[in-house]
């Protein structure tokens, strides 16, 4: 890593960790906790999204998955809460092998469509069966651990986030991250070469489920609260992605700045409930049409234009 | 070496292969010619795992290589180029052939391959433009980047599918020294081409494919003085001379 | 006599359903079959087909049968138009992002319709002039589950027609099993995939207008047939209308047999397992065309 990027890494760091002393800074904490929780999952989906290439349309299904485990572990059955993150987790990767292995394999969306119908299942299933999904349709409030702020949340989550942006970054640095590319290039050469796709793909899957189950497990200790729609929706996998997609698709900074920019833009939205996936969905189109790499990508285009007009002088 | 025996293949009703057998020994250079859709990508699809026979068995080594996945057939040992080229567009040339070092049969850590990926990059004469991203490559040093990627896995055999086509002669003379370095170097190689004057001057037996089926086999002299050959190609005999 | 009764009519659901599904899913293999990916945009068009027959009704009496006849050209259009512009040079590229713009379009169709018509459920099947009960054999059935059945069997017989006995048909098929050999035979293969998408758009249409003959209308619609529709055009293979048919059977079959005891929900958790197992042992469905 450039040693540039080096300091402002740390530099943030530095910031990010001490906001929270600050006093009346409540609010910015809260605000805080959504941007790094949009990070995190924009992160996980950019593994499997945009690293691995294999676009999921369902990825709540995981977030659905951490969310409700990590409830059913450490509300009903009592379990220290980092065992109940640990087991959410477990849930999500076995979850992710069996959908992604029959998935994976196929050209043609079969993935695609597979995590967004079992999402849909899912959300369905939770709606009918309280037993296991506790609350059923009405969702249910969490009775978080006595004296918890929010503040452990954030420091939780900041956590969560730097992992997750870690692990984003190792991959993308590794063998995994290399032979991923070429699988996205050129699915046969990169078979012809020795290259195991599937086994591949799969862990990409893993590695991406396992952070977006985290995240749908830790979120829950600020919003207190877990029912069908709002962790299975359509809509949480739609966030996911358009926020990838915004700052950058297969980028490292990409989910980052995406995710940023995804908050700025709930804000706006936070008025007209109606007009969510509405919006959602035009912005998706206008960047698959106009310009897939998102933010990294304006701005490298940016950067062409002025080298060749400075060139050219 | 390598060996198939009693090869079909059938996509529907139609028959691409029918009862082809074939055997490489090691070091040879195996010609594979015939007219166009005569069955010859297909039977290298199938050597190396891409299609399954519909009958038939393909053995390396002895051992039966025929259903197993790609790229367990790459590790084994069997390589391959394209007809039409397939680089890694979007990477540049040295991280193709890293993705050879750290897939094939060795598996090196990404900085170890990084050194060895020159070397091999020397050897086909494209040291100078490692960091090119390979969609940025003129056809001829696509195709030697081919050699390199496929060289990179360690192979034992090599399957090369029509590396002359769309060359000019100084870039033919080029690509076939290389391929002859190689036999030097211990590989053996199946060697599908158009371009006659090239294989002919090189390969030590062809395998003449039509319509599926093996009419003919042979040294290049039989091959080119073969009839049979000669009807299938209908009066290309000037390019067998 | 009542074990009789029970059989006869859960065979008559099972009839009624499988023709329903298999109606359903015709449009979605079919622009499988030549675009090798799974629609995602099927239920928007079903949605489509249902508001367009059911503003017609409100505003203008007229009936969804004939509603579905003049959606033809105007699904076609729309169809045409859509991969025309906007897939077919994407599909080349890259599938995946192909996905994801016929899922942003869905999302944009389906929230419009929210907006436009509200989640309300808009019902105009009991004003129909055939909305009536008959008996059949002792069981009493809605008329309208005829009607559909009659138009499943027009619409499958004609579509099997143009499929199987037309120059275009011909083109169609050759084109999805392999575009490059069909297209040295002369075949204007993009051309042929804007008008199969056509196609395909107009036979969801027309099964979303002829739904309303039966069914309340929705924004979400099409949600609901479009998970059954995947798994049976995975069962079926594409291209084979026969395969649609005995598919939809198929999985008509167990849902009438195991709806019957299993608890709402569960259901689709072993329809999904299902269709997970089918990818990994035959993929290619069980009839390829």
């Amino acid at each position: 890593m450039k040693s540039i990027y080096r300091i402002l890494v740390i530099i943030s760091l530095v910031i990010m960790v001490s906001i929270p002393k600050i006093s009346g800074a409540d609010g910015i904490v809260r605000y805080l906790l959504w941007v790094l929780l949009i990070i995190t999952l924009s992160s996980g989906w950019n593994i499997i999204g945009g690293y691995a290439g294999q676009f999921s349309l369902g990825h709540s299904v995981f977030y659905g998955i951490g969310a409700y485990i990590f409830v059913l572990f450490f509300h009903s059955f009592k379990i220290h809460w980092a065992l109940s993150f640990f087991i959410a987790g477990v849930f999500s990767v076995i979850t992710s092998i069996i959908v992604g292995v029959p998935t994976l394999r196929l050209r043609g969306g079969y993935f695609a469509v597979g995590t967004l119908t079992l999402s849909e299942v899912m959300r369905v299933w939770a709606n009918n069966a309280p037993e296991v999904f506790k609350g059923g349709v009405t969702g249910v409030a969490v009775t978080l651990p006595e004296g918890w702020s929010p503040i452990y949340s954030y420091y939780l989550m900041l956590s969560l986030t730097v992992v997750s942006v870690a692990i984003s970054y190792f991959v993308k640095n590794s063998t995994l991250g290399l032979k991923l590319r070429a699988i996205k290039d050129d699915e046969d050469a990169a078979e012809g070469l020795g290259i195991n796709v599937l086994r591949c793909k799969v862990a990409a899957l893993m590695l991406s489920s396992l952070i977006v189950s985290l995240a749908g497990a830790a979120q829950i200790t600020f919003t207190a609260y877990v029912s069908p729609d709002s962790v299975f929706g359509v809509k949480r996998s739609l966030e996911m992605v358009l926020a990838c997609l915004l700052g950058g698709l297969g980028t490292l900074y990409g989910p980052i700045i995406g995710g940023a920019l995804f908050e700025i833009l709930a804000r706006i939205l936070w008025g007209f409930p109606h007009l969510h996936l509405l919006i959602y969905g035009g912005i998706i189109a206008t960047l698959i049409v106009f310009e897939p790499r998102g933010v990294i990508g304006i701005a490298d285009r940016i950067r062409h234009i002025l080298k060749s007009r400075l060139f050219l002088r | 070496m390598l060996e198939g025996a009693n090869i079909s293949k059938f996509f529907g009703g139609l028959a691409a292969l029918k009862n082809v057998s074939f055997s490489l020994n090691m070091g040879e250079i195996v010609g594979l010619i015939g007219p166009n859709g005569a069955g010859k990508t297909t039977l290298f699809n199938v050597i190396t795992g891409f299609t399954p026979p519909s009958s038939g068995i393909v053995r390396f080594k002895g051992r039966k290589i025929s259903g197993l996945k790609p790229h367990k057939i790459c590790k084994l040992g069997i390589a391959r180029t394209y007809q039409i080229v397939k680089p890694f567009s979007n990477l540049t040339v040295l991280e193709n052939v890293v993705v050879g070092m750290v897939s094939g049969r060795r598996k090196l850590s990404l900085s170890k391959a990084r050194s060895e990926a020159l070397e091999i990059l020397k050897l086909v004469g494209l040291e100078n433009k490692e960091s090119i991203q390979a969609k940025n490559l003129t056809l001829m040093d696509k195709k030697m980047l081919e050699f390199a990627r496929a060289l990179a896995t360690e192979p034992e055999v090599l399957l090369l599918d029509e590396v002359c086509a769309g060359l000019n002669p100084a870039e033919i003379h080029r690509a076939v020294q290389l391929i002859k370095n190689l036999q030097k170097q211990g590989l053996t190689i199946f060697w599908i081409e158009h371009i006659m004057r090239a294989i002919m001057a090189v390969a030590d037996r062809i395998i003449v494919l039509h319509h599926g089926e093996k009419i003919a086999e042979g040294t290049p002299r039989e091959i080119a003085n073969d009839s049979k050959v000669i009807d299938a190609y209908l009066g290309e005999k000037y390019l067998l001379g | 006599m009542l074990v009789d009764g029970l059989i006869y009519s859960l065979f008559l659901h099972f009839i009624f359903l499988s023709s329903t599904y298999a109606l359903m899913t015709y449009g979605m293999a079919l622009i499988c079959g030549i675009m090798r990916i799974i629609n995602v945009l099927h239920a928007g068009f079903i949605m489509f087909g249902g508001y367009f027959a059911y503003t017609l009704f409100i505003y203008f009496g007229i009936d969804p049968l004939l509603s579905s006849i003049i959606l033809i050209p105007i699904a076609f259009i729309l169809g045409f138009s859509i991969h025309r512009v906007l897939l077919a040079r994407l599909a080349s590229i890259s599938m995946q992002m192909t996905l994801l713009l016929l899922f942003a379009i869905w999302l944009i169709a389906q929230n419009l319709a929210l907006l436009v018509f509200t989640a309300d459920p808009r019902m105009i099947a009991s004003r129909l002039p055939y909305a009536f009960e008959i008996y059949l054999g002792g069981v009493s059935i809605s008329f309208q589950r005829i009607v559909l059945l009659a138009s499943f069997i027009l619409i499958s017989f004609s579509t099997y027609i143009l499929l199987n006995r037309t120059m275009l048909g011909k083109a169609i098929r050759g084109t999805s099993q392999d575009e490059e050999a069909a297209s040295y035979c002369g075949v204007n293969t993009k051309l042929i995939k804007d008008i199969a998408f056509g196609i395909g758009t107009v036979l969801a249409s027309m099964f979303g207008a002829l739904a309303t003959v039966l069914y309340p209308i929705d924004p979400f619609f099409g949600t609901v047939f479009q998970f059954k529709a995947f798994v049976i055009t995975v069962l079926a293979g594409m291209e084979s209308i026969i395969g649609v048919i005995v598919a939809s059977m198929m999985i008509g079959a167990i849902e009438s047999v195991a709806g019957f005891y299993l608890k709402f929900g569960l259901l689709d958790i072993v329809t999904y397992m299902l269709l997970l197992v089918i990818l990994i042992i035959r993929p290619q469905g069980l009839f390829k065309g």
